[in-house]
């Protein structure tokens, strides 16, 4: 059995008020994506600004409600519940944030901020001992023990967001939901923070959602990896087979826009057209007005999300079905 | 001269109630139209340089600030507040690291950058140009994005209409903090041609605070890089990144990830970097640094020019392979 299972999620927001307050559009940010992770496993999930990802990350921990479809935590729908039965059944699934000042309360110490979730499921009690968590946390996202009793206005950036990292692991979850854990640290601290999740992962069967913009991060830290574009799941398959060899058109223009370090201003494909407007989507598959490939029929049928090869399901007309080729 | 001259900038903050220093000796030069990358890992000092810079850091957490900042000439701790108006917006323009910093949440994205308009491009205040800014940083439905607040907004678009913001007004210095970490690669790529087509325009310097190597490599002229409230390594963008002098600079580029990269672990430089307050006597670097002596731990080292363009705050650097 699966440790979460998404099927049909949407969320939509109202925008555009009339003058009644009533919504003129709706913004589609999720858009009917199903995906599955399994204990121990990490599933990237990569795509454009404003495709999603965050909401649908919020939407599964529940920080969102869902217009449609269900999320199945360790079994248990939290689509539908809310209060402490979904308290509960919420245990063992934590967010890292992707703004980590909006994240944290400014009037909180560290040490609260990190505690806070130790105290509210009573892991625990003698005070020493929870102090020596926190401590420990701590160094593991590469801060100093002493940082405990300072506020968040004084430290860096990337040290902020080391701290919401150490928040999470404090309740000792099953499943994190990382929006863009990394991206706002540098290179050796990134190293750090990436080689504590595998090890932890490792150690305890942690499961990550791991969401990211950077590929590179992405391919080395994921099993699986899911391309997302306005609200939907594009490719989803191995990270290796998916960087190395991707099948989606929208994937080969990700994966070529990816800068290597050294000097090399080199040719990007820049993908053709205006990135599209999840207030005004596109009729037919999502991506068809800057697909190189697209043909007619791309324009009117959306297309299905099938799988193509063993473990690899893409949602294009023109991607051939790859059953016992090589 | 340069647009921006940063001598021997030191600065106290207070923590806790006791001043505690941050800064220690940070040497800058930018020249008009220069795109400068400032590096280092998390914690070094790159937002406090770039905030003292800007002299944005709040007068209630500064406890003294030594050395100078010249902006066009003019000593930016000298400016009277009219002086210090001019010098933010059409001087200066910054995008903070953080968004939810930066941006004022109760006010929709439109007003924002209108109000900025106002202020220092008066002629340019109406919805078109607002509209107009917020589709070149790659936004789109930018009329009804216009009427959205903040929180309505993904991460990545936040950062983008801050970017839009400190643009609108035309600065003379962009100061970038982070700019593009929320961004994935292709938007990314829409904003640095967005930058680099308005520092050849208009003569724009860039001070670009990243840890992202392949960025630097792409856009940027020169690169500084810090560590401990200290610069350590300046040069030329190639030079810096193909040949590092400083042993750090060279660490710091061996833990970069790249795509296609099947090793286990990525590399990390052991240990962390020290915080204000807990600077180690000598070489900073000294305790993690894999070429240490034992001079380094008592002496410290001085700034100096070991190739043109090129200084290095150590007695050691890494020898260039020929
Ligand atoms: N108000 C403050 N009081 C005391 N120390 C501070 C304060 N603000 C920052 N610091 C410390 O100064 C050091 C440098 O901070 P700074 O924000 O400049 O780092 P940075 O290089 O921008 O790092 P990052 O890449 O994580 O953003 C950090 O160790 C931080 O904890
Ligand atoms: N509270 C909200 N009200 C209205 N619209 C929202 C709200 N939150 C998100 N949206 C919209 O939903 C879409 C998806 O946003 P989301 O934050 O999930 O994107 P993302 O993929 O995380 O992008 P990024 O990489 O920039 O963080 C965007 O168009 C955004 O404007
Ligand atoms: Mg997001
Ligand atoms: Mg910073």
């Amino acid at each position: 059995m699966s440790l979460l299972l998404v099927e049909g999620l949407k969320v939509h927001y109202p925008a555009r008020p009339d003058w009644r307050g009533r919504p003129r559009a709706w913004v589609r940010a999720v858009d009917g994506v199903g995906l599955e992770v399994a204990a121990g496993e990490t599933l990237g999930l990569v795509g454009e600004s404003g495709c999603g990802k965050s909401t649908l990350g919020r939407a599964i921990v529940r920080l969102e409600t869902p217009t449609a479809g269900s999320i199945r935590f360790n079994g248990e729908d939290l689509a539908g519940l809310d209060g402490p039965a979904l308290r509960r059944a919420r245990r063992g699934l934590q967010m890292i944030f992707q703004d980590p000042y909006g994240s944290l309360d400014p009037r909180w110490t560290v040490g609260q901020a990190i505690g806070e979730g130790i105290d509210i499921h009573g892991l625990i009690q003698e005070h020493g001992a929870r102090r020596e968590r926190i401590g420990g946390l701590l160094q593991d996202v590469g801060l100093d023990p002493a940082v405990a009793d300072r506020y968040p206005h004084e430290f860096s950036g990337g040290q902020r967001q080391r701290i919401g990292i150490a928040r999470a692991l404090a309740v000792e979850p099953k499943l994190i939901v990382c929006d863009e854990p990394v991206s706002a640290l540098d290179v050796s601290v990134q190293a750090q923070v990436v080689n504590l999740l595998q090890s932890l992962q490792r150690s305890r069967g942690l499961a990550y959602l791991f969401i990211a913009h950077d590929l590179a991060v992405v391919e080395h830290l994921s099993h699986r990896v899911a391309v997302m574009y306005l609200g939907r799941i594009m490719e989803l398959g191995p990270s290796r087979t998916v960087c190395g060899d991707p099948l989606h058109p929208y994937t080969r223009a990700l994966l070529s826009a990816v800068p290597e370090p050294g000097v090399r201003r080199r040719e990007r494909v820049i993908l053709q057209g205006d990135v599209p407007s999840p207030l005004q989507p596109p009729s037919g598959c999502p991506f068809h007005p800057r697909c190189p490939v697209a043909v007619a029929r791309c324009r009117s049928e959306v297309p299905e999300f099938r799988e193509v090869a063993p473990g690899r399901s893409v949602a294009c007309h023109e991607v051939k079905e790859r059953f016992g080729a090589s | 001269m340069s647009l921006l001259e940063v001598d021997q900038l030191s600065v106290d903050l207070v923590a806790q109630g006791a001043p505690v220093r941050v800064l220690d000796r940070v040497e800058l030069a930018i020249d008009a139209g220069q795109v400068h990358a400032l590096v280092g890992e998390s914690g070094s000092g790159k937002s406090l340089t770039a905030l003292s810079v800007a002299r944005l850091l709040p007068d209630t957490l500064t406890r003294r600030v030594a050395g100078t900042v010249r902006f066009d000439g003019e000593d930016v701790y000298g400016l009277d507040p009219a002086g210090l108006r001019r010098l933010r917006g059409r001087g200066v323009g910054y995008v903070f690291q953080e968004p939810s910093t930066a941006l004022n949440p109760v006010m929709r994205i439109g007003t924002q950058i209108r109000e900025m308009l106002q202020l220092h491009r008066p002629k340019e205040a109406t919805d078109a140009v607002v509209w107009r800014w917020l589709e070149r940083v790659g936004i789109p439905s930018p009329d009804i994005r216009a009427r959205q607040y903040p929180h309505e907004l993904s991460g990545g678009m936040q950062q983008r209409v801050m970017l839009a913001l400190a643009l609108s007004a035309q600065p003379r210095l962009l100061i970038a903090d982070e700019p593009t970490t929320a961004l994935d690669v292709t938007i990314q790529a829409q904003v640095l041609d967005l930058i680099q087509s308005l520092q050849r325009e208009l003569g724009m310097a860039v001070l670009l605070i990243t840890h992202n190597f392949g960025l630097v490599g792409e856009i940027a002229d020169r690169v500084s890089v810090m560590y401990a409230g200290q610069v350590v390594e300046r040069g030329p963008v190639s030079a810096v990144l193909n040949a590092p002098r400083h042993p750090y600079t060279a660490a710091l580029l061996g833990s970069v990830p790249r795509l296609g990269d099947v090793r286990e672990s990525l590399v990390v430089i052991p240990g962390t970097v020290p915080s204000p307050g807990h600077w180690p006597g000598g070489c900073r670097f000294h305790p993690r640094c894999s070429r240490a002596t034992p001079g380094c731990a008592t002496d410290q080292p001085a700034w100096r020019e070991i190739a043109p363009e090129s200084w290095v705050r150590c007695p050691y650097p890494v020898e260039v392979q020929s």
